[in-house]
């Protein structure tokens, strides 16, 4: 380990770093002096994007014999944790605020869990996978029953431990098998084991190993069957965690199963894609269909984050192994859309909330645009992106995802997607009916919180801005999957 | 001035869009000044697209062309450009829109800043959609229109507002998905850029066209809409506000049209050639099942609504039936049927908005109420019709006459005289509304007190009258600058075809040169004149009865 090692890992330091901080800060502040916290965490989230924006162009280094990688691929979703972590915070201290008796540690799981996030992002060994996906998760069970006095919070915080831990454990086993089978765990080296070994192709216990990964981080994508958790622990955990569930622990999990699935090239792709492919459209199919049904909100995002689980895992499916991968580029820039617009609209949740108990019922929305016009407004540009409407992000990520499906030609796997993305529109173009053209009913929410609808309006426009240029977010991601392709 | 003049078609587009921030920094409360502020930058927007007027050229292709890079990596660009078809749809559109915010004036009483921002919006997406000559671009003012139609029909229509608006954004996502996927599909087989262009000379099997033709024309024909895919329509159109539905009725019906002859028809000659029995098949069952179904409505905006069923029907079988009379036509009736069916539109709604209500048996005599208004209503009606010396007679005309000489279409002649029965109709369901609502004794004691045509309703109203009877009695300028476009759209598709067969070169080149062009036919328009002298006094007499 040498200090030129340790700085390329800065902005997962800063995190780190931070987390300490503010460990130590709430021990000995004044309990009431909390708040500021808030802002701390803020300036630690900051200093990591900086760090990380340097890193998008430096070119990529193997860190401490072969566990870690920094490149622009791992840089890319820093950037994006870092969003994610910011607009969180910042919805976690409307929430904590409103709840009255502090929590502090809510900062420092976050820091936690993205430094966790980030690891992950950046992994090239399998140990390390574990290790990093660990540090995430415990942190998010913590945050998902973050709200003590509610049942559901509760119930939502050991549904994901109990079934987290499962899905865990069939990851080991399944690094296990593979480090039984080929006698390592570092990415390179397998992936040059797999092309050097045709006996592997044959050999039932590696591929047992590898589907068992799949599994495991299936679980954490909430890919279908391996879904069940996901609506209960959505609609329980407080809206900023389960934002901060959809956008980050998606992302971080996409990111290491296509780092995965570009070692395996081409051998696992072979094996895998017919089985990965049903997968899919299973998972996006019937994400959207059971979301049709749903009356709340956050059920609906829950179902509604199953289905574009489906959507990146079609775009998985087209990674070419190429130098110039259309498909990773797609999937990059697609997390990057999706994280804005699903925080902005799990943000729209945590501004109309009260203090007991979250407030998602569609119902309640009824008429929400006479009296929050501009939040309304945000979470419109919210719901058509997630539905994949021009001008926002949301359309371009399916554009490029999907436009590299065809590209591989996969044409009926994108035309299935792309209706079901039809499908979906009904379901989030409901909550702009009931935003727009509804009265508002007996118990129609209010808000009054600035800072929340500050964070909303920042991912909205954000969604907006690169709905209407599409290129800069797009060039990051090239840099990114290029960096990936460089390394194998 | 040079920057205008240099990017005069992104200024026409994005006027009503930058109107848009005025109207966020006015006060609440104030709709006076909000509707105001709407209506003078549509009316600029107008003055400023009559300069595409003045500077365009007919025949040489795409012009006032903007380019810029938007996405390289993709050879996404920024590009517009207009030739002699989209030039009257972009004209038809920018003098729509200050009549529809005139319209809505005392319509639109809640949420009026709303109401404004939504048609400022739509009018940017429309105008776009005329305009863009890049797929993506297209695609995206396709889809972005959706959003202010939709938000209009659910906000301000009537009592099932939320079911239309919802099935007219499903039914048309629906189609328009199928296209990306189509486009996307284009693009990886080596169309390199997504440019207008390089679709069109793009090299597709047959099977290939066929699936890619059958994506295009299902997005299209959602919109047209194209009997069986009608069935959102009527909800729309009757739910819709006033002004929702001049524009659904005015442009948005158009867009499909539009882009069957823009980009369907450029790019899959062979697929067009093997599909336009079935489409013209379709297009004859629209024109006399869209008759028939008006003639049996209760209620006056669906009658006028299916209207628009049986009228696009006109278009359609004009554009499959491939030749220069036909398309000419084709392209008649969709400016004419905007300016029409638009005015029919308005005067429903002038009516409803007195009695609150649009079922003719509520109504009967109200002609010696309201004489004005059923001048003007019957003026309307017979633009409509396609009385000859108003705009709708010259493209029905031309449609029937085009079918009728069509060398590509099988059974023309069977088409021709089935869509022909469809005017005739037309006459039946328009003119029996007609008196039923207008004539005879004035029974119901609720009509009696029913004001007249006032002065807005009359300004609004001249202007749309002025130009059915221009384009009826003057058709030769408007065909003329359309003639090149739709020219090079039938030169294209049959160089495509003859390189792709040889044997058939020979016999569609010859039958080609005996059919006259619209040139030609506009050099000796004796039926014209004829017809247009003999109206003035059969209108006189109409208005007395």
């Amino acid at each position: 380990m040498s200090w030129a090692e340790l700085s390329l890992i800065s902005p997962i330091l800063w995190l780190v770093l931070g987390g300490v901080v503010v460990l130590l800060l709430e021990a000995f502040l004044p309990r009431r002096e909390s708040d500021h916290l808030s802002m701390i965490t803020a300036v630690f989230f900051v200093l990591a994007g900086l760090a990380a924006n340097a890193g998008l162009v430096r070119p990529g280094q193997s860190l401490f014999h072969g566990v870690l990688r920094a490149d622009a691929y791992g840089s890319f979703f820093n950037l994006v944790f870092v969003i994610i972590g910011l607009l969180t915070v910042s919805l976690g201290a409307v929430y904590l605020r409103r709840q009255r008796t502090p929590m502090p540690e809510f900062y420092v799981l976050i820091l936690f869990a993205t430094a966790g996030m980030m690891l992950l992002a950046s992994s090239t060994d399998l140990v390390g996978v574990f290790l990093s996906l660990e540090l995430m998760s415990i942190g998010v069970y913590v945050l998902a029953a973050l709200q003590r006095d509610s049942s559901h919070s509760q119930e939502a915080g050991f549904k994901y431990l109990i079934l987290g831990a499962f899905a865990s454990a069939f990851l080991l086993y399944g690094i296990a098998l593979i480090y039984g089978t080929t006698g390592t765990t570092q990415f390179d080296t397998l992936a040059a084991r797999m092309g050097g070994n045709p006996a592997l192709a044959h050999n039932m216990v590696f591929w047992t190993g590898w589907g068992l990964i799949i599994v495991g981080l299936g679980f954490k994508v909430a890919m279908v069957p391996f879904h069940q958790w996901t609506p209960d622990v959505y609609a329980g955990a407080p809206a900023p965690v389960a934002g901060y569930m959809a956008a980050g622990v998606k992302a971080a999990a996409f990111a290491v199963l296509v780092r995965l699935i570009w070692i395996g090239m081409p051998l696992l792709m072979e094996k895998a894609a017919p089985l990965l492919m049903g997968f899919a459209i299973l998972t996006m199919t019937f994400g959207n269909i059971v979301a049709l049904a749903q009356s709340n909100l956050k059920r609906m995002l829950a179902y509604s984050a199953i289905a574009h689980a489906g959507y990146l895992l079609v775009g998985v499916l087209a990674i070419s192994g190429h130098s110039d991968d259309a498909a990773t580029r797609g999937i990059l820039f697609y997390l990057a859309a999706y994280a804005l617009m699903n925080i902005g609209a799990f943000g729209a949740v945590t501004f109309v909330s009260r203090r007991r108990g979250e407030r998602a019922e569609l119902s309640g929305f009824a008429g929400l645009a006479k009296r929050h016009p501009w939040v309304s407004f945000f979470l419109a540009v919210c719901m058509f992106s997630l539905a994949g409407v021009p001008p926002t992000a949301g359309f371009w990520g399916k554009f490029y995802v999907f436009g590299a499906v065809i590209q591989r030609g996969m044409v009926g796997l994108a035309v299935v997607a792309l209706l079901n993305s039809a499908v979906a529109v009904y379901y989030y173009l409901r909550v702009v009916v009931y935003l727009y053209m509804r009265e508002p009913g007996e118990e129609a929410y209010i808000g009054d919180d600035v800072q929340a609808s500050a964070a909303i309006g920042v991912a909205a426009i954000l969604v907006l801005w690169i709905g209407l240029f599409p290129s800069s977010v797009l060039e990051l991601a090239r840099l990114g999957a290029a960096a990936l392709a460089r390394t194998f | 001035m040079e920057t205008i003049s240099g990017h005069l078609l992104s200024w026409v587009i994005f006027l009503p869009l930058a109107g848009i921030i005025p109207l966020l920094v006015l006060p609440r409360g104030a709709d006076r000044s909000a509707k105001s502020v709407a209506a003078v930058i549509l009316v600029l927007d107008f003055l400023l697209s009559l300069k595409l007027l003045t500077g365009f050229v007919a025949g040489d292709g795409f012009q006032f062309v903007e380019d810029v890079v938007w996405v390289p990596r993709f050879g996404i660009h920024y590009s517009l450009g207009i030739d002699g078809i989209s030039l009257w749809l972009v004209l038809l559109t920018t003098f729509l829109g200050p009549i529809l915010i005139v319209s809505s004036w005392n319509a639109i009483t809640m949420r009026v800043r709303e109401f404004m921002v939504s048609m400022l919006f739509l009018q940017t997406a429309m105008l776009g959609t005329f305009c863009a000559t890049d797929m993506v671009l297209f695609y995206v003012f396709w889809e972005a229109m959706l959003i202010p139609m939709a938000l209009i029909i659910g906000i301000w229509g009537g009592k099932r507002r939320l079911y239309a608006a919802v099935k007219f954004f499903l039914y048309t996502f629906t189609g328009s998905v199928l296209m990306l996927a189509a486009i996307l599909y284009m693009y990886s087989r080596g169309a390199g850029s997504f440019s207008w262009y390089a679709f069109q000379n793009l090299h597709l099997d047959t099977s290939q066209q066929a699936w890619l033709f059958g994506a295009f024309a299902l997005a299209f024909a959602i919109k047209v809409p194209i009997f069986p895919l009608h069935t959102w329509l009527p909800d729309a159109h009757v739910e819709a506000p006033t002004a929702g539905s001049v524009v659904l009725a005015g442009v948005l019906l158009k867009m499909g049209t539009y882009g069957l002859i823009r980009f369907a028809i450029p790019f899959f000659p062979s697929a067009v050639a093997q599909f336009a029995p079935l489409l013209s098949t379709l297009a004859v069952i629209g024109i006399i099942y869209g008759a028939l179904v008006a003639m049996v409505q209760k209620d006056v905006k669906k009658l006028v609504a299916y209207s628009s069923v049986s009228h696009l029907g006109f278009v359609v079988l004009g554009l499959f039936a491939l030749s220069t009379e036909s398309m000419a036509g084709a392209m008649f009736v969709m400016l004419s049927h905007g300016l029409a069916t638009g005015s029919l539109f308005l005067l429903v709604g002038f009516l409803y908005e007195r009695r609150h209500t649009r079922l003719i048996s509520d109504f009967g005599g109200i002609a010696r109420v309201m004489p004005l208004y059923a001048a003007a209503f019957m003026i309307a009606t017979l633009a409509s019709i396609g009385l000859p010396g108003m705009s709708g007679f010259v493209g029905e005309f031309l449609v029937l006459v085009g079918t009728f000489k069509s060398v590509s279409l099988h059974g023309a002649t069977i088409f021709a005289v089935l869509g022909a029965t469809g005017v005739v109709f037309g006459a039946v369901y328009m003119l029996w509304m007609y008196q039923r609502v207008f004539l005879g004794n004035c029974e119901n004691p609720k009509n009696l007190g029913l004001k007249d045509l006032g002065l807005r309703e009359v300004l609004i109203l001249v202007p749309i009258f002025f130009f059915i009877f221009w384009m009826g009695l003057q058709p030769r300028p408007w065909l003329k600058s359309m003639e090149p476009a739709l020219n090079s759209v039938i030169e294209h598709q049959e160089s495509a075809l003859s390189a792709a067969s040889p044997e058939a070169t020979t016999s569609w080149a010859d039958n080609m040169t005996v059919t006259p062009t619209v040139a030609s036919l506009a050099e000796h328009p004796s039926w014209v004149e004829r017809t247009a002298t003999d109206f003035p006094k059969a209108s006189s007499e109409e208005a007395q009865r």
